[in-house]
């Protein structure tokens, strides 16, 4: 996967800046893709902080809805072309996926405490944070199907990355993934019973 | 399981999830029966095909949700990601975090809550950065990193120190003191290096200083305080950021942090090591108020039980002046282990424990009338320096001298918070040297502060430091007030107060004298002033033992008191009337007038002050005069519970209770407790008063004959010798208080069989107290017994038939007068054994048959029992010596 490289600071590049980008992915130019990755990931990484720091309503908070936002913050609200939107959702959805999932990892590494530092207060005391501790499980045990999913049918995982973490319709998933949207419906239905299953949420016969 | 059973199991799933739900079952069985863990895959997938959407979904939104809801773990910041949250403090937060490219080892990251402002101070953490990255020390978790996190806040990166605070380490490994102490001074090793290379660490706590498993110390954030401090709001950012329980008064003040800000945080957690507690109790306090205290107040180690030297260790690491501690950590270091080593210590007691300016507000509560005095003579002195004031600079020194006012007197007047005499004598010190600089062109004020700072003194117990001030402020008066003026008088009364609190009665009572002739004229003769000089010159005529004129006094003061209006009378005439009356030995009037003029006093003044506790004490000793032993102990504990808890350490009125508790326990037989309270009070007087005070002197007399008793008779004999010294160079000749060291040293002697030495101080007892007291007074029996025994002592067997008659006369006064458990009898009880006297049961009486046979003891044998006086003449001369509210008054002047 991709990682943005070095600080964090990068200034937000000027929309049509984005927009080129897009434009020049799409028509193959890898490198594009390069520069477009740490725009992303910084815009959607902001975003995710202002949520931390309590700027924004949790109900608010849908990945999707982050993903929406940093697209138009990015490349503005007049979209240039609907391809390159979908290739920005594409981008953004992985970025998306690692960025939560990174805080879930950490959150249920808070909660282990222990080693020889002291942590300050018993998170496990503290209802609110065990259940948030609870649905960080679920979500790392979901991330670690997704790529034991990966592992058997890279497409099927891709699939439900772009529509669950980028926020993309069935439709829009077969377009980007240039499938025919039956192919799709079908496939993504049973990455999702599979992923059920795996996460142990679904009712298991035998292990494999 | 692998991709081609997963195709396998696609395909399946393809043809059963297009069939209607109800033939499904057929299918899978069907499938069951050849395939058994194909269909058990299947109906897994089946079975959870109708949840899986909103599973998913759910389960993503919530880890979004996770985000808005939680510790900042799982952020980025920088090129690091948040794992795991350390320890938050004030105003940031610390985790351990991952370097996310890399080498992905583990970090430590402290995030601040505020924001800085950007490029400029980036540029300024990477100055701070090349400094601190050369502090390279085993003992110092390196800085790795700075920077600001996207959203601007800055953060520093250490490396991650496996450890404990050194707090929980001690704890947890069970170290006694010395291995904490070496710790620490393990501690300070590093501390010292740091400042060597000019790095000061301005943040050490415990939880800053941990501890690996290998026991070694490694500090963290070290400078790190100062690059987080902003420039231009550095007041503002250290009193946010600091820890204040640790930071040192100068931080606090915003002052300048030196390497001496880190000697006090060590004193601060070595404090912590040593006693589990801080020196200061600050906990849930507002900041304002935990400033002040850590500004102002001395450290409180009540209750900690700390070795002496350990504590002045930590006093002169805790001092509030920078400059005023140890030179430099390891100085510090130094004095830790000459301490573990037994050696002295370098670190001496404070004597300049603040600055004058942090005192300013520091007893405020405290409403005594001195509060109120002050208060009106620094109004007055302000106005009047005003009034003379036609330029900015006389202006100056009119503002100079109300703040030298409030310095000097509000916080260092015992009876506005008794206690930290020393301190408070440090402080008066300074305060009197720098009158004659600053003042010297203002005489009329400079006399008046000259005057209130005498008073202090006197209330301190330090007469010789009040004499001389005294005598500068009348001499200054009568020159700028010729002839009569409340001032001079004022003055007069003033300095011959502490002349009679010092002992010296005989320069005390002409001045006493004039100050009543100079308020009679000018003031209305019940005056409260002509009142109370009336009441001194009646006690020092008390003291120079003339009780006669010194009663008809008291009487006159006692009338004149009466006419006052209520609020302005003082039971003070009827106190010193009845301590008269205990001296003559009529004790049953005696503790009639003071039950009844203690309770006016407690009205007055409470039931807590210190004068109220003065007065017990003189009820208690018209009790013990009545052999009222329990209500007299009774008294005499309240006294020093009262004394002892407004004072911190010594102080005469504390010295005089502790006396008074010895001496009754003595005269009950209860040698082994009297032993250390008297012991105590004694060292206490020593400390506090001249080397002849009368008070020390009663306090060895009694101690002498206690240890005489129980057989220490040459450490007896020294200390008898003494106090009779003492007696004499500071009483007229022929006061009653000197009979008391002469009858026990003549008695130690006697026991001893230095017959001669004893003789001619028999005799001078006898003449004292027959000139003096009522004849029928028992002590005048006993002086005449103790005679009667040197005489029988120094003659030959049987060749003393006068000293017989002495002794036989003595015996029968003091059986009738006496409990027989009083050491007169005690003492004669014990003569009887040694010297086989008449009425013993030795062999040498049967013999004789006849008393006036009786042959005298020349045995070397140890006499430990001697016939002994009474205590009550030197106790209460020693009260109201040391007690100058209730006996000697100063007026309103």
């Amino acid at each position: 996967m991709n990682r943005p490289s070095e600080s964090e600071v990068p200034a937000v590049a000027p929309q049509g800046e984005v927009t080129q980008l897009l434009a020049a992915w799409r028509r193959g130019d890898r490198s594009a893709l390069d520069r477009l990755v740490p725009q992303v990931y910084g815009e959607l990484r902001r975003l995710a902080d202002r949520a931390l720091r309590g700027e924004r309503a949790a109900h608010t908070l849908q990945p999707t809805a982050l993903v929406h936002e940093a697209y138009l913050k990015l490349a503005g609200a007049k979209s240039p072309r609907w391809q390159d939107r979908l290739h920005f959702f594409a981008v953004a959805a992985q970025l998306m996926r690692r960025i939560l999932v990174d805080h879930a990892r950490a959150r249920k590494a808070a909660k282990r405490g222990g080693g020889a530092l002291l942590v300050p207060f018993d998170e496990e005391h503290d209802p609110v944070e065990r259940s948030a501790i609870e649905r960080a499980t679920e979500l790392v045990a979901l991330d670690d199907a997704l790529s034991a999913l990966a592992a058997l049918d890279p497409r099927k995982a891709r699939i439900l990355e772009l529509h669950h973490f980028g926020g993309l319709s069935i439709a829009e998933t077969a377009e980007v993934l240039e499938l025919s949207t039956s192919t799709i419906g079908l496939e993504a239905r049973l990455a999702r019973a599979w992923l059920l299953v795996e996460m142990g949420r679904g009712v298991r016969g035998d292990a494999p | 399981m692998t991709p081609e059973r997963f195709r396998r199991l696609e395909a399946a799933f393809g043809d059963l999830a297009a069939q209607p739900p109800g033939e499904r079952a057929a299918a899978l069985a069907a499938l069951a029966a050849a395939e058994p863990d194909l269909a058990a895959d299947l109906a897994a997938l089946l079975a959870a095909d109708a949840d899986a959407t909103s599973v998913i979904e759910a389960t993503v939104a919530a880890g979004a949700r996770l985000l808005a809801t939680g510790p900042e773990v799982g952020r980025r910041v920088g090129p690091y990601l948040l794992e795991r949250e350390l320890g938050r403090g004030g105003t940031s937060t610390v985790y351990l975090a991952r370097r996310v490219e890399g080498d992905g080892g583990a970090v430590a990251l402290k995030l601040l809550d505020r924001r800085g402002n950007g490029a400029e101070a980036l540029r300024r953490f990477e100055n701070e950065r090349r400094i601190l990255a050369a502090l390279e020390h085993p003992g110092i978790a390196r800085l790795l990193d700075v920077g600001l996190a996207e959203d601007g806040r800055p953060f520093v990166v250490l490396e991650v120190v496996e450890g404990l605070p050194i707090d929980v380490s001690c704890e947890a490994r069970g170290l006694d003191l010395p291995a904490r102490i070496r710790l620490f001074c393990d501690v300070c090793a590093v501390v010292h290096a740091a400042h060597q290379r000019l790095v000061v660490h301005r943040d050490l706590k415990p939880s800053n200083v941990l501890v690996t498993a290998a026991g070694a110390p490694k500090l963290l954030d070290f400078g790190i305080a100062r690059l987080l401090d902003e420039e231009g709001e550095r007041t503002a950012t250290m009193l946010v950021q600091l820890t204040p329980a640790y930071a040192s008064p100068e931080q606090l003040a915003g002052g300048p942090v030196t390497t001496a800000t880190d000697v006090y945080s060590l004193g601060v957690l070595l404090t912590e090591l040593a006693t589990g507690r801080r020196p200061f109790r600050t906990e849930g306090l507002p900041p304002a108020e935990v400033e002040r205290i850590v500004r102002q107040e001395p450290p409180n180690f009540t209750g900690a039980r700390l070795p002496p030297d350990l504590e002045t260790i930590l006093r002169m690491a805790l001092r509030k002046e920078p400059e005023r501690r140890y030179g430099s950590v390891a100085q510090l270091a130094e004095d830790l282990g000459r301490f573990l080593d037994g050696r002295p210590v370098a670190a001496r007691p404070d004597t300049w424990a603040y600055r004058t300016g942090t005192f300013v507000r520091r007893h405020r509560w405290s409403v005594a009338a001195a509060g109120a005095f002050v208060a009106l003579l620094v109004a007055f002195a302000a106005a009047s320096a005003v009034q003379s004031a036609r330029i900015a600079r006389e202006r100056d020194r009119a503002e100079r001298v109300s703040s030298l006012l409030v310095e000097l007197f509000e916080q260092s007047d015992p009876n506005e918070r008794r206690g930290s005499s020393v301190t408070a004598r440090e402080i008066l010190d300074r305060g009197a040297a720098r009158l004659a600089s600053e003042l010297g062109d203002e005489p009329e004020t400079r006399a008046d502060l000259e005057e209130t700072i005498g008073r202090v003194y006197q209330n301190l117990g330090l007469y010789k430091s009040a004499a001389p001030l005294l005598e500068r402020s009348l001499a200054t008066r009568r020159r700028l007030f010729p002839g009569d003026h409340l001032k001079v008088a004022s003055s007069l009364n003033r300095l011959a107060v502490v002349r009679a609190l010092a002992g010296d009665y005989a320069r005390a009572e002409p001045l006493f004298r004039e100050a009543l002739s100079m308020r009679e004229r000018l003031l209305a003769r019940d005056d409260a002033d002509v009142v109370a000089s009336v009441n001194n010159l009646a006690l020092v005529l008390h003291d120079e033992g003339d009780y006669e004129a010194a009663e008809t006094l008291y009487r006159r003061a006692v009338t004149l008191d009466s006419h006052l209006p209520l609020d302005e009378r003082d039971p003070v005439a009827e106190i010193n009337l009845g301590l008269l009356l205990v001296d003559r030995g009529e004790h049953q009037a005696a503790a009639r007038m003071l039950g009844s003029a203690v309770e006016r006093v407690r009205a007055r003044v409470g039931g807590e002050s210190p004068v109220f506790a003065e007065d017990l004490g003189y009820l208690g000793l018209a009790l013990q005069g009545l052999a009222r032993y329990r209500e007299a102990e009774r008294l005499f504990r309240r006294a020093i519970a009262i004394d002892g808890k407004v004072q911190e350490g010594e102080h005469v009125d504390l010295a005089r209770d502790l006396h008074l508790l010895g001496s009754l326990l003595y005269e009950r037989g209860d040698l082994a407790a009297a032993e250390p309270l008297l012991e105590r009070a004694a060292s206490m007087r020593e400390r506090l008063l001249a080397p002849d005070h009368p008070e020390l002197a009663a306090t060895r007399e009694r101690w002498a004959r206690l240890l005489a008793e129980r057989g220490a008779g040459e450490r007896a004999a020294a200390l008898a010798e003494r106090s009779l010294a003492a007696f004499r160079g500071s009483l007229p000749r022929g006061h009653p208080s000197s009979a008391e060291a002469l009858v026990t040293l003549a008695e130690i002697r006697i026991a001893a069989s230095q017959c001669a030495g004893a003789l001619p101080l028999a005799r001078e007892a006898v003449a004292i107290r027959a000139a003096r007291l009522a004849p029928a007074d028992w002590r005048v029996a006993e002086a005449r017994g103790v005679l009667g025994a040197a005489v029988v002592c120094s003659a030959a067997p049987g060749g003393a038939p006068e000293g017989e008659r002495l002794r036989a006369e003595s015996r029968a006064r003091l059986s009738a007068a006496l409990p027989p458990t009083h050491p007169a009898l005690r003492w004669l009880a014990a003569r009887d054994r040694s010297g086989r006297s008449p009425g013993a049961s030795g062999a040498a009486d049967q013999k004789s048959g006849n008393a006036s046979k009786i042959p005298h003891s020349t045995s070397g044998s140890p006499i430990t029992l001697m016939p002994s006086k009474p205590p009550f003449s030197v106790s209460t001369l020693s009260l109201r010596l040391i007690a100058p509210k209730a006996g000697l008054t100063s007026g309103s002047s």
